[in-house]
């Protein structure tokens, strides 16, 4: 009996032996050869909900110092000046910035900084959709808001590559571009600078910013004339750019331009108009005048190799400093 | 035996399905590092066994963060912060841990250490979590960062793709998606946090269905042997209780006799070679009393006849001397009580004389005393199957008063008077009649009415006595 008991007895332990199972042991997924977004289109989605839901918060607060935790850079700037715009009075000096996304460049790092360009619908007031770029700068950082440019009419937007594969981030210097990013700034510069002069005239299209930089310096000139002195200086901001890779290998390069317009009077007076007079709180200048302009601009810039032309897909151009007597 | 081993295996099987029914999930758990207020799982571990895995974190105060994100920028995340690191399953129920220490430069491990230490208060705890800005800003030696970095906040990173918080605890349900995840489970207040990770598992029980089949079976194989087991048993134990001697003259209980018809006759046999000595003795004694003019002739002539007849001859003598009610009748009155043993034997030969004599003509002998066959094989059997000597219980008490008046006042049935009935109790005191030996016999000895009257066209022994 006792023969046959522990006969039982080690069958079952060999049998509950042979039923034991290893432990599962992790087998994640292999890294991906292609870098997949850091981002989900949901994600970044939110991201750009969540930017318009904090701007929208600093816009009512008009707080000029802090324009919110989602804005950051140029875009931090120029806002806080409309802020001063809308508290001197002229309500509409707002961006409208649309909360919807219709085209989204995500980031295939993982690495920072990182970039997200936006192209939102347009907005209400039927003007061109806008293009953002989002930046984190780092991991604990939140995504912000860097930069927005309004979109040219008539500008055909670069073919980007779908969101859910997403968009290589290209460092300033790349140099698979026909241009790297930090020399296409400079080199718009000195379009601006000298104008037609420039040698890189012929790159760049013809485009409304440079249009109008030119017209408004002419006007001054004109109404300055013999009365005072007026410079004007372009420069590239120490913001830096930010690129981002299009489907055809080129890339979306966003940079910002300062420019610094100074009048000095000689025993006259200048009037200016609008948004200048309203943060002075006069329209008549006796003595100077000091207005320090940011452009922030997008240029498609082609492969390299490719001859055609950098085009500037939009820009924003608004003061962000006013200084006169 | 087998009994057992089918209920046991029908226990397993059912064990199997209910008490040993493996869990429906898989839960693992781990607690952090000491001096960690971060937690991460390495990619792959979140779908170590399911697609679905619901993420649960504690901690001893203050709020819980679990977010889900890639690993690398879970990674990214953390830093270099000490963390805790979800390495794998060192049980089926816990979780491989190992701490990463913080690889923060020099410059940072004071404050780290500075802000650690208030933190591990738990009475300090809240106050700085609950105002990190206050508690930055007012030291102006320490960053705002070393400041935040003793309790991270992963709350609100637009990394997290998933994100749960709770006040010391909180609960993320995810479904595996390509790529590599990583949760990062964080106590904001600056305690360890511990994480439970409880995968839905698929159960099957294998056992159940061949448990209880082959369970069933055995239980019944079982049963059924047991059963014949007891059948037979009890077989053996009627067998075994029959030899029991009777308390009682007229009132025995006694199971059928199961002798054969050999035995019978053995004993018949033996019986009638004392027959005709027995009888000259019993004669010789009572010479008045000799019954029948043929009584003497039909004694030798039954020897003879008993010798020729061979091997069928006893139950028809037993039967016939059952019928043949003249002699004997006085023979048992009158027999003195002392010499029961040899008044048996000496009564038992006219009886079988009797019925060897009138052999050929035993139907209408059994018919003409049909009551007295019967019960006096049952009478007969219970004697033969005592030993020789027991001259006990049976005849006292009819036979006591006899040896005091040999009258028939013995018998006081209403069938005393008639040689029917007195030959009935004669065979009944003397039980030398009647191969017929059924239960009942006995009892009905007793009441001698009751006796059915058909019993008596009987040609073979009757149920009872053919076991």
């Amino acid at each position: 009996m006792t023969r046959v008991r522990a006969v039982a007895l080690s069958t079952a332990v060999l049998f509950l032996a042979g039923c034991s199972v290893p432990l599962p042991t992790p087998q994640p997924d292999a890294l991906p050869a292609a870098m997949p977004p850091a981002l989900s289109v949901e994600q970044a989605e939110d991201i750009v909900a969540e930017v318009s839901a904090s701007l929208a918060d600093a816009d009512a607060a008009l707080s000029v110092d802090v324009p919110g935790p989602r804005v950051t850079g140029p875009a931090a700037t120029i806002r806080s000046f409309q802020y001063l715009l809308v508290t001197a009075g002229l309500a509409d000096a707002l961006t409208v910035i649309p909360s919807g996304a219709q085209t989204l460049v995500l980031p295939t790092t993982d690495e920072w900084p990182r970039t997200v360009m936006v192209v939102t619908e347009p907005p209400e007031d039927l003007q061109a959709p806008l293009l953002l770029t989002l930046v984190q700068t780092e991991p604990r950082a939140p995504y912000q808001l860097w930069s927005w440019v309004r979109l040219f009419p008539g500008v055909k937007t670069p073919g980007l590559a779908q969101p859910e594969l997403g968009s290589a981030p290209v460092e300033p210097d790349a140099p698979e571009l026909a241009v790297s990013p930090t020399d296409v700034l400079a080199q718009y510069v000195d379009v601006l600078t000298n104008r037609d002069a420039s040698p890189y005239a012929a790159a760049f299209t013809a485009d409304p910013l440079r249009q109008g930089i030119a017209q408004t310096k002419d006007a001054f000139v004109a109404v300055v004339g013999a009365n005072g002195t007026l410079t004007e200086t372009y420069q590239p901001d120490e913001a830096g750019t930010y690129s981002m890779a299009t489907a055809d290998g080129g890339a979306i390069v966003v940079g910002t331009v300062r420019t610094v317009t100074t009048i000095t009077l000689v025993d006259s007076t200048l009037k200016i108009g609008d948004q200048t007079a309203a943060i002075l709180g006069t329209d008549t200048l006796k003595s100077s005048l000091a207005i320090t302009w940011l452009s922030v601009v997008a240029f498609e810039v082609p492969p390299a190799g490719s001859d055609a032309p950098i085009q500037v897909l939009g820009a924003e151009h608004s003061r962000i400093q006013v200084t006169g007597s | 035996m087998l009994c057992a081993l089918g209920a046991v295996a029908l226990g397993l099987g059912i064990a199997s399905a209910t008490v040993w029914r493996p869990s429906d999930t898989l839960v693992a758990q781990a607690q952090g590092a000491p001096g960690t207020s971060l937690l991460v799982t390495d990619p792959g571990v979140l779908d170590l066994a399911a697609d679905e895995v619901t993420v649960r974190a504690s901690a001893t105060s203050g709020t819980v963060v679990i977010a889900l994100g890639r690993s690398a920028d879970v990674d990214a995340w953390v830093g270099d912060d000490a963390y805790t690191r979800v390495t794998g399953l060192a049980g089926w129920h816990v979780l491989a841990t190992e701490k990463v220490a913080a690889s923060a430069p020099e410059a940072g491990d004071p404050a780290a250490d500075a802000a650690g230490d208030p933190a591990a208060d738990p009475a300090a705890v809240p106050d700085p979590a609950a105002e990190p800005d206050s508690a930055a800003v007012p030291d102006p030696a320490a960053e705002p960062d070393p400041a935040a970095d003793a309790a991270p906040d992963p709350a609100g990173s637009d990394l997290w793709v998933h994100e749960a918080s709770g006040e010391r605890a909180a609960t993320l349900e995810l479904t595996r998606q390509d790529g590599r995840w990583s949760v990062l489970v964080a106590a904001t207040a600056g305690g360890v946090p511990s994480v439970a990770l409880e995968w839905p598992q698929v159960v099957t029980t294998p056992w159940l269905v061949p448990g209880v089949v082959v369970g069933s079976l055995l239980l019944l194989i079982g049963i059924a042997w047991w059963v014949l087991i007891l059948v037979a048993g009890r077989r053996l134990a009627r067998a075994a209780a029959a030899p029991v001697p009777q308390p009682a003259a007229l009132t025995p209980a006694e199971p059928a006799l199961p002798l054969t018809r050999r035995q019978m006759r053995e004993l018949e046999e033996a019986r009638s070679r004392h027959k005709p000595h027995d009888r000259e003795a019993v004669l010789a004694r009572f010479p008045m009393l000799v019954p029948g003019p043929k009584a003497p002739d039909e004694g030798q002539q039954g020897q003879q006849g008993r010798e020729r007849r061979g091997r069928h001859s006893g139950v028809e003598a037993d039967r016939h001397g059952s019928d043949d009610v003249r002699a004997p009748q006085a023979v048992a009155v009158a027999r003195p009580p002392g010499d029961r043993t040899r008044g048996r034997h000496g009564a038992a030969a006219p009886a079988a004389s009797a019925s060897e004599q009138s052999g050929s003509s035993r139907s209408e002998q059994t018919r003409g005393a049909p009551a007295s066959g019967r019960p006096a094989g049952g009478l007969l059997g219970r004697l033969r199957r005592r030993p020789a000597d027991t001259r006990a219980p049976a005849p006292t008490a009819p036979v006591e008063p006899v040896g005091a008046a040999p009258a028939p006042p013995l018998f006081t049935t209403q069938r005393a008077g008639t040689p029917a009935a007195s030959a009935d109790a004669w065979r009944r005191t003397w039980g030398l009649t009647g191969a017929d030996s059924t239960q009942d016999s006995v009892t009905t000895a007793a009441t001698p009415t009751e006796e059915p009257p058909q019993a008596p066209p009987h040609r073979r022994r009757p149920d009872g006595s053919e076991r």
